[in-house]
């Protein structure tokens, strides 16, 4: 898989191509900045790209804004955002370009390398990778009387797995659960808060996107 | 107004006098020395004679000597009193007088020195007792594991957990301190986004209302988003309460932000330095932060900062 990346700080834009060459990416290009980055995605079109939020020259958001016009210039681009700082507005201006191929992590979860390569392989493949922070955001501070509020403990985990962007496989294997288990789970979800039929495992994460984000 | 129009009313009147005892001065003790220059149409006249003879001319001077001293006489206290009544008039307008505006500046100056330099206490604590602490433990971990590495892997597979969760416990850390001192998201999108993304992040259910808010200086939505962040703590820590509501709005001149909960009341401002600092810091950007919390609830914080400048 071609991926290109932008990170202004040297060491860990070294850092993260080496990382992604180790786990059998291939590199095709590292930008400092913006501007570089879309020069060299013009150039390479590359199957995913991997963006820090904060770049030169004014260190706010122009990973963001260039992460936006790439999915511009090629529809549901897959992409992968960074950031040292997460936040839901972030998240929902992200996902408000569909929800195909759209990553948003804190920069620290790279440390955690299978899980980010399994994240990066699961954008690329038009899925979706959230924070697990941003979802906690998302499933937080809700009002009483919230459909939320009626699910147990375990529908919980799922919930939140779930709007990370994990399919039911990898569910089943984080919570040990076995594949009908999770699906029940799964149904009393959706049954809970009145959100339609199950569908395929993208479609149920758009689906329960939509609903928290509401 | 009032000084404008009593100011130049004095101020004419005084000048007035003023020039024509110095010209008349100066005229009657010089004209002995050039009358005879002028045609006799144009004779000066500097007393109640026109000097159109040497006798008359040699008189002048005496004129002149009363012109002084009325000068004398005359101009420094007209000068003083001139002074004194546009003094009066300024500092008598209560509030908005210069001298209630000086008090005002001096206060809120003070105000935001002192809260800089807790701040600043604060964050050198956060970061020298937190993360430098975690950082360190980091690196002897490392140092550690190089030692082990050969030796003992099994034991190394063990320390290298322990040194990562020490290192994702700093950078959580960091996180924290960094968006306590500015949040990212407040310089990014403003304060109606940086509010909601507080409530969010707020352990309780915490409703926002922010139509129209806009954006605001920077001062303004900095101390309304620290008025916003303590009251919603102190929500979940104290009152006990199950859950809070935030309104933000913006009228001519000023920002109110309210943040009202369901829970028992009773804060005291004097307890904690909590509200008392928080007081400090909304008087900084000269707002006005009024408290409201009977001993059944509920708790009502407001916080009205003017943002016309």
């Amino acid at each position: 898989m071609r991926v290109l990346i932008a990170e202004d700080d040297v060491l860990l834009r070294q850092g993260l191509s080496l990382l992604l060459e180790v786990e059998g990416f291939e590199m095709v290009g590292a930008a400092q900045d913006a501007e570089t980055f879309l020069e060299l995605f013009d150039r390479h079109r590359p199957d995913t790209a991997v963006i820090d939020v904060r770049l030169p020259p004014n260190f706010s958001d122009e990973g963001l804004r260039a992460a936006a016009e790439i999915r511009r210039r090629v529809p549901n681009m897959p992409v992968l955002v960074l950031s040292a700082h997460v936040d839901h507005e972030y998240a929902g201006e992200l996902l408000g370009s569909g929800t195909n191929g759209v990553g948003y992590l804190l920069k620290d979860r790279v440390g955690e390398v299978s899980d980010f390569v399994e994240a990066l392989t699961r954008v690329a493949r038009g899925g979706v990778a959230l924070d697990p922070e941003v979802v906690d955001q998302l499933i937080g501070g809700r009002p009483a009387g919230d459909p939320l509020g009626s699910l147990t403990d375990r529908e919980h985990q799922v919930l939140d797995l779930m709007a990370q962007g994990h399919d039911n496989a990898g569910i089943c294997s984080l919570l040990g659960l076995s594949t009908p288990a999770v699906s029940k789970h799964i149904g009393a979800i959706f049954g809970k808060l009145g959100l339609s039929g199950p569908g395929n495992g993208h479609r149920r994460v758009q689906a329960v996107l939509t609903y928290l984000r509401k | 107004m009032r000084w404008a129009l009593e100011n130049s009313v004095a101020g004419s009147v005084i000048g007035c006098v003023t020039l024509v005892l110095a010209v008349g001065t100066v005229v009657s003790f010089t004209c002995p020395l050039w009358w005879w220059l002028l045609p006799a149409e144009y004779a000066v006249n500097p007393g109640l004679y026109r000097v159109d003879s040497w006798p008359a001319a040699a008189v002048t001077p005496l004129v002149g000597l009363v012109y002084l001293s009325l000068y004398l006489a005359l101009v420094p206290r007209s000068a003083l009193w001139h002074s004194r009544l546009a003094h009066r008039t300024l500092l008598q307008r209560g509030d908005h007088g210069l001298l209630a505006r000086i008090t005002q500046i001096t206060a809120s100056r003070d105000d935001a020195l002192e809260v800089h330099r807790t701040e600043l206490q604060r964050i050198e604590r956060d970061l020298h007792d937190g993360t430098q602490n975690r950082l360190v433990a980091v690196r002897v971990h490392l140092g550690l594991l190089e030692r082990i590495l050969a030796e003992d892997p099994e034991r190394a597979w063990g320390l290298l957990e322990t040194t990562k969760d020490a290192a994702d416990e700093a950078l959580r850390e960091l996180r924290h301190v960094v968006r306590s001192i500015y949040p990212p998201l407040l310089a990014d999108r403003g304060l109606a986004s940086a509010v909601s993304s507080l409530a969010a992040r707020c352990a309780l259910p915490c409703s926002v209302e922010a139509d129209g808010l806009g954006r605001a200086p920077v001062a303004v939505e900095t101390a309304a988003y620290f008025v916003v962040a303590e009251a919603l703590t102190n929500v979940h820590k104290h009152s006990n309460g199950s859950q809070a509501s935030v309104i933000l709005t913006k009228t001519a001149g000023s920002v109110l932000v309210r943040v009202t909960d369901d829970g028992h009341g009773g804060a005291d401002e004097h307890a904690g330095s909590g509200l008392a600092g928080l007081r400090r810091r909304v008087a900084s950007v000269e707002g006005t932060l009024n408290i409201s919390s009977p001993a059944d609830g509920p708790t009502t914080v407001e916080a009205r900062f003017p943002c016309a400048y």
